[in-house]
Parts: structure tokens; sequence; C-alpha cells
């Protein structure tokens, strides 16, 4: 089998018509059940794909450690989930005078891509309570906060206060994961959220 | 505005769903506020911690069956056990998979359709068979009891006077006492056969209702069947109806599950399959959407010959037919 992939990836890299066309159905079948979430791109990212695939067998990469079909259905299932991730990506608003005067105390933007750093972020993640986690998905679905809390018949003040009290447990469960050299590195002051007086914490 | 008011509403400054006026007052605290432009920073970094995902990668050898690389298992479960974004890009790997592992399964357009085993036909033409040889080997026995009785019932006629003549507890001639116990034997023999007789009828009774059975659920396996399950849980995209000018090969000796979408969404009933000159060679109403919101039909194997054909789905509007999608197949 090994052997027919190679000739296979040989044939491919030449032009061959009948073995393109083969590597295309491949990629095809395995990219269709993403065709209506990327539908705006769809024709730009199966070219991507197509690209991908050219270059990673024209370096050698196949290595025939799987066939070079379930090979060619890992590259299309990253590259897909990777656009629909990009697409579905939060857009900040556009705060650019702010951001230049950003605290320069302040917490880093960038977060941790790396895998080790990835797990305990999703440790950390796994630390905050499901309920705000939905929160803050409402949040990014581009809720405003009265939309919110008719949705969730609750009154908007406490509908703040519930997501403030949702960004400190993240924080809190981040800084009990890390121990406190990322909080040392970043000079994170101790209280950073503001003390609401005058409000039922019952409502929280 | 307190900084109170400013941070609680800094989620909503960054998703841009303050009104105009709120917005104007919240940015024009901040930038004369250092602590709030501080909890600005950190507004945006607790969401990304709160939008962490699964790496792609993860949710790939998660689709394949292996365990994801650098993140502990039982995370990955209960992240997706509370994540539905990344629930259902697991779900959409696994669908490619599956799509990847299982040919018989045609899509729109789809690429090409390789050959190989159809285990879901081999299994209903086994249980036929097996019906139909217990329905044999019923009837082969019903023959040879009966062939047993129609003996018996000879022999007895023969001998109707020795039989009478027992019943009515007449003189019986010397050296004939054998003959009655012979005949009484006889008679015990016939009605043993036919109480077996009885039984053999009944089952012969059941097997041809089984037979009969199965001869049905035959002739409604060489259609194709509407509303099939295709193991695809939640592959939810398919290629729009209207945009698959491409012509989809579909084997004539395997069973093919077209998977078609109206661009649309529901409203969709009726689908019929055309001749390549147009006619229409099977059609059938009460078409229903999947969950994800395609139609699905299983074509049984040499049900169209090779050529091509048209699928047609139809929806109806306060009473007339109007024709939706088509999609074209080719068999070979």
């Amino acid at each position: 089998m090994a052997t027919t992939d190679q000739e296979m990836v040989r044939r491919f890299l030449r032009g061959e018509a009948e073995a393109v066309g083969t590597v295309d159905g491949w990629i095809s079948r395995a990219a269709w059940p993403y065709q209506r979430r990327l539908a705006e791109r769809w024709d730009d990212i199966l070219q991507d794909v197509r690209l991908e695939v050219t270059r990673l067998l024209g370096e050698g990469k196949f290595r025939g450690e799987s066939s070079l079909r379930t090979y060619l259905w890992r590259v299309v299932s990253h590259t897909c989930l990777d656009e629909l991730r990009a697409q579905s990506k939060w857009k900040w608003a556009d705060l650019e005078s702010l951001d230049e005067r950003e605290s320069p105390t302040g917490p880093p933007r960038n977060i941790p891509t790396r895998q080790e750093d990835k797990d305990l972020l999703l440790r950390v993640l796994d630390q905050v309570p499901q309920d705000c986690r939905e929160l803050w998905r409402m949040i990014a679905a581009g809720l405003s906060y009265r939309e919110m809390s008719l949705r969730m018949n609750v009154a908007e003040g406490t509908l703040r206060v519930r997501v403030l009290r949702c960004r400190e447990k993240a924080f809190t469960a981040r800084e009990k994961l890390l121990g406190g050299d990322l909080a040392s590195s970043r000079n994170i002051p101790a209280e950073t959220s503001p003390k609401r007086s005058g409000r039922n914490a019952n409502d929280l | 505005m307190t900084c109170d008011d400013a941070i609680e509403l800094l989620p909503w400054l960054l998703n841009d769903t303050l009104e105009a006026g709120e917005r104007r007052e919240v940015s024009g605290h901040l930038g004369s506020c250092e602590r709030c432009r501080h909890a600005l920073a950190e507004t945006r970094t607790a969401w990304e911690i709160i939008n962490q995902h699964l790496p792609t990668e993860a949710l790939v050898a998660m689709a394949y069956g292996e365990s994801p690389a650098g993140i502990d298992p039982a995370t990955a479960e209960r992240h997706l056990d509370s994540c539905p974004q990344c629930a259902a890009e697991l779900e959409l790997a696994r669908t490619s998979r599956r799509l990847e592992e299982d040919d018989r399964i045609a899509i729109f357009p789809g690429p090409r359709i390789r050959h190989a085993d159809t285990g879901g036909s081999r299994s209903w033409r086994a249980a036929a068979m097996a019906a139909g040889l217990a329905g044999v080997v019923a009837a082969t026995g019903w023959v040879y009891e009966a062939r047993q009785a129609g003996s018996l019932a000879q022999r007895l006629a023969q001998r109707p006077a020795a039989v009478r003549e027992s019943r009515a507890g007449g003189p019986v001639p010397t050296g004939e006492g054998s003959s009655r116990q012979q005949v009484a034997e006889l008679e015990g023999r016939l009605r043993e056969s036919e109480t077996s007789l009885a039984q053999v009828g009944k089952q012969l009774d059941q097997a041809s209702s089984q037979i009969a059975e199965l001869q049905e659920q035959t002739h409604r396996l060489a259609e194709p069947q509407l509303n099939t399950w295709s193991d695809l849980v939640s592959g939810g995209d398919v290629v729009r109806g209207g945009a698959a000018e491409e012509v989809v090969v579909i084997p004539a000796n395997r069973a093919a599950t077209p998977m078609l979408e109206a661009s649309l969404g529901g409203g969709v009933r009726e689908i019929e399959i055309l001749t390549g000159a147009n006619q229409v060679l099977w059609k059938a109403s009460g078409l229903r959407p999947t969950q994800e919101g395609d139609y699905r039909i299983t074509v049984p194997p040499g049900f169209l010959k090779p050529g091509r054909y048209t699928i047609q789905l139809y929806s109806s509007e306060t009473g007339k037919r109007i024709p939706r999608e088509s999609y074209k197949i080719r068999v070979e």
C-alpha cells in the first residue's frame, strides 16, 4: 500500500491527470462537510488546500506512516478547521486610539500558543464556571447587555456585575494554576476590579 | 461616568454594541483613566482565556480516534462537553473522516465513488435466504408427513370391513386377533399423523407469511429508500442544490446514498428520478429533511442501469408542485 501511495505521490507531482484527479477527489470528499460553513470563501479555501497538499507532498512530508488518503484527510481537516476558526474569531472593536495608550503595566495581549501552554490554558478554562463561559460567549456573539438581560431575564445592572465577576473568576483560576510567575512578571495589581456598593450580592 | 460604570461596560465596548452615547462616555473616561485602561486590557485577556479551544490538531487526532498530543485527555473531554464550538468542529472532522472511510456515501458534488463491499444489502439477502430455507425445510417436512399419512390412509382403506367390525365389537374371525391389534395400532398412528400434519400445516403457514413479508421487503428494497440514515450524525454541510452542476458518479452495483440539499431549507416533499430522456423512472413523496437540513435517499444496487439520470426535488405550495433543486448523476 505504501509503495502504491508513493507511486501516486510521484505521479501527482508529475502532474499526471489521473493521479491529480484522484487526489483532488479525495480532497474534495474530505473537505465536503466544511463547505457550507466556509461557503463564502470556499473556492479559495479549496485552492489553498490543494496548494498546501502540493507543497507538503513536494517537500516529501508524506512518509507513508498512514495511507496517502488518510494523510490528505488530516491536511484537509487541519486547513478547514483553521479557516473556520479564523472566520469566527471575535473581531475586537476598533479602539486604536485607546490601544495606543493602554496601560504599559497591563496584562500582555499575547496568549501563549505553544502546545503545553494551550494545555495549561485549557485547564484554566476548566476551572471557570460554565455559566461564565456562556455569558462571555453571548458577548462574543455580539449581544448587547440589554439583549442579554432580556434573554436571561435579569436586570441589566445585575448582568453587568455578573460578567465582571466572571472576568475575575477567569483571572483567579489562571493565577491558581499558573502560580505567581506570570502574575509577578506582568505586575498585575492585587485588586483591579471595582468595588460595588449598594448592590445585593445575592443578585450575582 | 465613574470607573465602576466604565469597567462594567468594557465587554460591550469591545463587542461594539454600546449605544453611541455610552460608547462616547466610556471612551472618554478611558482616555483619562489609566486604571480603566488596565481593566480594558484585562477584559481582553479574560476573554482570551474563556475563548480557549482545543487546538485543531487535537480535534483531528480525536476524530481519527487518537488521544490529543500534549493535552490531558480528561481535560479535552470536559472541554468538549462544555464547548459547543469545539464539539461541532470535532463532529465535522468526524463526518469528514467517515466520508473518507466510506465510499458508499455519494456526495454532491462528488468526485469519485470507488467500489467496496455492500454489507447492508448482503445482510437482508442473507436474512431472506435463511427464511426461504426455513420455508423449504418446513415444506419438505410437510410433504414427508403428508406422504406418510396418505400411505396409512390407503392401507386402512384396504381393510374397511375389519375396521368396521372391530369398531362394532362383532365377532372376529379366528386368526384375526393380530389384525385387530394392527388396525388399532394403525388408527393410533393415523391420529398421531393427523396431529403432526396439523402442526406442519401451521409451520407452513408461518413460513409462508415470513416469505411473503421478506418478498415484500425485498421488493421495497429494490427501490430507492426515502429518508435514510447514513451514520452522519451532524454532517450538516452539503453543497447547495442549485450549485451542483457537476455530475456525481454512482456505482451501478452498489448502494449509494446521495445527500441532497434544498437551498431554501425545508418544504421539499417529493422526489423524482428522471432518465436521460427526461422520463420519470421513479418518484416518491414523504421526503423529510434530516436534522442537518438535507434530504437523503438510498438507491439500491442495480436499481439504476448505467447511464445518466437527474434527481429532481419538488416542494409544494398551496397544493401546487414547485420544482426545486436538481442533481445530475451518472451510474456506471
